[in-house]
């Protein structure tokens, strides 16, 4: 194993741990039933069942409903995902489709 | 002077300003691979929310104002949307619900049968009757209706949910009506038969009590015979007072006497472990009803408050007050009119009741206290009553902690002539009266009753032939008394023909219980009294008195 490989592992190895009892606290923005925020709620649930089973909190919030509170965390489209726990706070945009992506971000996956 | 930030400050806020940068860029990069589809934007209104499909707006403006619960589902149960009605229903919040699953919300037995349904749901959709839980931890009874939907190249189903509550407590209250109805009319039907009984019986035995010489010992015997039947004529009235069919005289009377009178005679029988605290603050407590009806209210709430303190003892409280319903009062019960009411209030400090037990305590038959103690009639007898009255009643519990029964009656007018039980001279006359009953026991005490009153009497058991004989000769009677319940022709369709022929002729109604006939409908008729069966002599007498008065006046 080279050096550059053994870092690798190390980082995901340590990246795993690190999130692996830590709860989430997530809250997706979306703008009613509209196409992507449909998709970005299925996309996002399923990512949660699988990679954060038990251990998080999922709140979809409707900005049409509730203005004030996209306001509030700054939100300028949706589908946005705000990851609030744990810290530090992240927002992802869109409609959740690339997991890899959103893994990286919600720090359960190494970044390549 | 800036405070000098360290390296570990720095550090993060360096970290910070790439995580916003990378943000901005993943934006931008979303917003032009069409993963957004709805900006908001800060302008002089306010937030504005602008979606890129403007088409959708109509459709959710109606999905946001529909009375049914509406939402989008995904294949796997995941609530997409749904509209405010709907979390409503939930008692929760929209953000409690998009996002969860359907499964989270419905009874797992019924989540399986359901899972069923949408697997098989064509085209044309499916719909069902199935339970939804409560954020508070309860369950609404719904009904869904579900079509399937293609969500972006996914399948999901469109539901509506129905709030089955109101309409399963309607039906529950049709059931609970038609039931009350068909002992009314089964008890209607035996009343009939028994006041016919109990009218002979009376009537004759008054007459036996009057032939008696004054030292006769027969006379107390006699008496008990009136008074056994009285007691009968008085229970088939209380059969009928559940039902609120029961056709009592109703006149304005005062319920403290009515309260005391309830309290002496239930004192007796109460242990003394319980006490009994009354209080009696109404400055005015008339109100428009039959001292049988107040009686029974009064006995019924006190003996079952006597019952919930059996075991330990307590105190049992009576308090008479005086309520006013503004008009724009907040009152309880939709039904009551804003007024002056007197307010009975029997509380005790006994076992109290369990949320759902309560709830089913007006329920005929349901009762709580073993073979022999209790036929569940009690409380509904009650609220047949109060209802009648034009009443509420009211109830507030806890286990263990008592019972408050609150009753408000519409207070009446204090100037009207008060329920008197002075004794009056039963008045006499010459007159020629038809008398028609089809029950031949009845037209002979008819006739031997007026006969004595000093009338000439005419007594006949058809309809028909009384109306051949008085059509002969329409001015020899002074007066016609009629039973309701004839064949060929009924006391009421008699009336009317005899008032086709001479429309001054007074009529006087008799009725041992009939749905067919109301004082009211007598009246409009051109009828001038009617009497309930069994009838005292002197009823009689006072009621002919009065038709005959009225037509002198006239």
């Amino acid at each position: 194993m080279t050096k550059k490989t053994q870092d690798q592992v190390e980082v995901f190895e340590k990246t795993l741990t690190g999130s692996k009892d830590k709860k989430y606290v997530l809250r997706l923005y979306v703008a009613g039933a509209t196409p992507r925020s449909t998709e970005a709620i299925v996309n996002i649930k399923k990512i949660c069942e699988e990679y954060l089973k038990g251990r998080y909190e999922l709140e979809v919030i409707d900005i049409y409903q509730q203005p004030v509170l996209a306001k509030g965390e700054q939100i300028i489209a949706a589908p946005t995902l705000v990851k609030k726990l744990p810290l530090p706070l992240r927002r992802f945009i869109g409609s959740m489709y690339d997991v890899d992506r959103i893994l990286v971000g919600l720090d359960l996956k190494p970044k390549e | 002077m800036e405070k000098r930030r360290t390296s570990q400050e720095l550090e993060a806020e360096l970290k910070e300003t790439k995580l916003r940068l990378e943000e901005a860029e993943e934006t931008l990069r979303a917003i032009q691979n069409n993963e957004v589809d709805a900006l908001i934007v800060d302008g002089p209104q306010g937030q504005q929310v602008f979606t890129l499909q403007g088409a959708e707006q109509p459709y959710r403006i109606l999905m946001e104002t529909m009375s049914e619960g509406t939402l989008t589902v995904a294949v796997d149960g995941t609530i997409l949307y749904c509209n405010q009605r709907f979390a409503e229903m939930l008692k929760n919040s929209l953000n409690g619900i998009i996002g969860s699953s359907f499964q989270e919300i419905m009874p797992s037995g019924e989540w399986q049968v359901f899972k069923a349904l949408l697997a098989e749901c064509g085209k044309k959709g499916c719909r069902g009757e199935y339970h939804l839980g409560t954020f508070e931890g309860g369950q609404v009874p719904v009904h869904i209706s579900a079509s399937p939907l293609r969500l972006q190249g996914q399948e999901g189903f469109c539901i509506v949910a129905t709030d089955l509550a109101k309409q399963l407590e309607l039906e529950q209250q049709l059931r609970q009506s038609q039931k009350m109805e068909a002992i009314g009319t089964l008890a209607g039907g035996i009343a009939h038969d028994f006041n016919n009984i109990l009218a002979a019986i009376i009537g004759f035995g008054e007459m036996v009590e009057e032939d008696l010489p004054p030292d006769s010992p027969s006379i107390p015997r006699i008496q008990r015979v009136l008074s056994a039947a009285s007691r009968g004529t008085e229970l088939v009235r209380q059969i009928l007072a559940f039902s609120r069919k029961a056709e009592l005289t109703r006149t304005p009377l005062s319920l403290a006497p009515l309260v005391k009178e309830a309290i002496q005679l239930l004192r007796a029988s109460l242990p003394t472990t319980i006490e009994i605290k009354l209080s009696m603050k109404a400055a005015r407590d008339t109100i428009l009803a039959s001292p049988s009806e107040v009686q029974q209210i009064l006995m019924n709430l006190i003996t079952n408050a006597f019952f919930a303190m059996k075991e330990r003892g307590g105190i049992l409280g009576i308090n008479i007050t005086n309520v006013d319903f503004k008009p724009d009062s907040p009152v309880f019960d939709a039904d009551i009119e804003p007024g002056e009411y007197v307010q009975i209030v029997v509380t005790d400090t006994g076992s109290g009741m369990q949320p759902d037990v309560m709830k089913r305590i007006f329920e005929p038959f349901f009762t709580t206290k073993g073979v022999g103690e209790g036929t569940g009639m009690g409380l509904p007898v009650v609220y047949g009553i109060v209802k009648s009255l034009h009443g509420t009643i009211t109830v507030e519990s806890e286990p263990g902690a008592g019972s408050t029964f609150r009753v408000f009656l519409p207070m009446t007018r204090t100037d009207e002539k008060l329920e008197s039980s002075e004794a009056q001279v039963t008045p006499k006359g010459s007159e020629h009266i038809l008398f028609v009953d089809d029950e031949a026991l009845l037209t002979e005490w008819g006739q031997a009753v007026l006969e004595r009153l000093g009338y000439s009497v005419t007594a006949l058991t058809d309809s028909t032939e009384a109306l051949n004989l008085f059509s002969s000769d329409p001015s020899r009677f002074d007066l016609v008394i009629a039973d309701q319940t004839m064949p060929k022709l009924t006391g009421l369709q008699l009336a009317r023909k005899l008032l086709t022929i001479r429309n001054n002729i007074p009529i006087i109604l008799c009725t041992g219980h009939s749905d067919s006939v109301s004082p009211e409908k007598a009246k409009a008729a051109g009828i001038k009294e009617f009497l309930i069966k069994p009838i005292t002599r002197k009823e009689l007498a006072e009621s002919i008195h009065r038709a005959l008065d009225k037509k002198t006046k006239k």
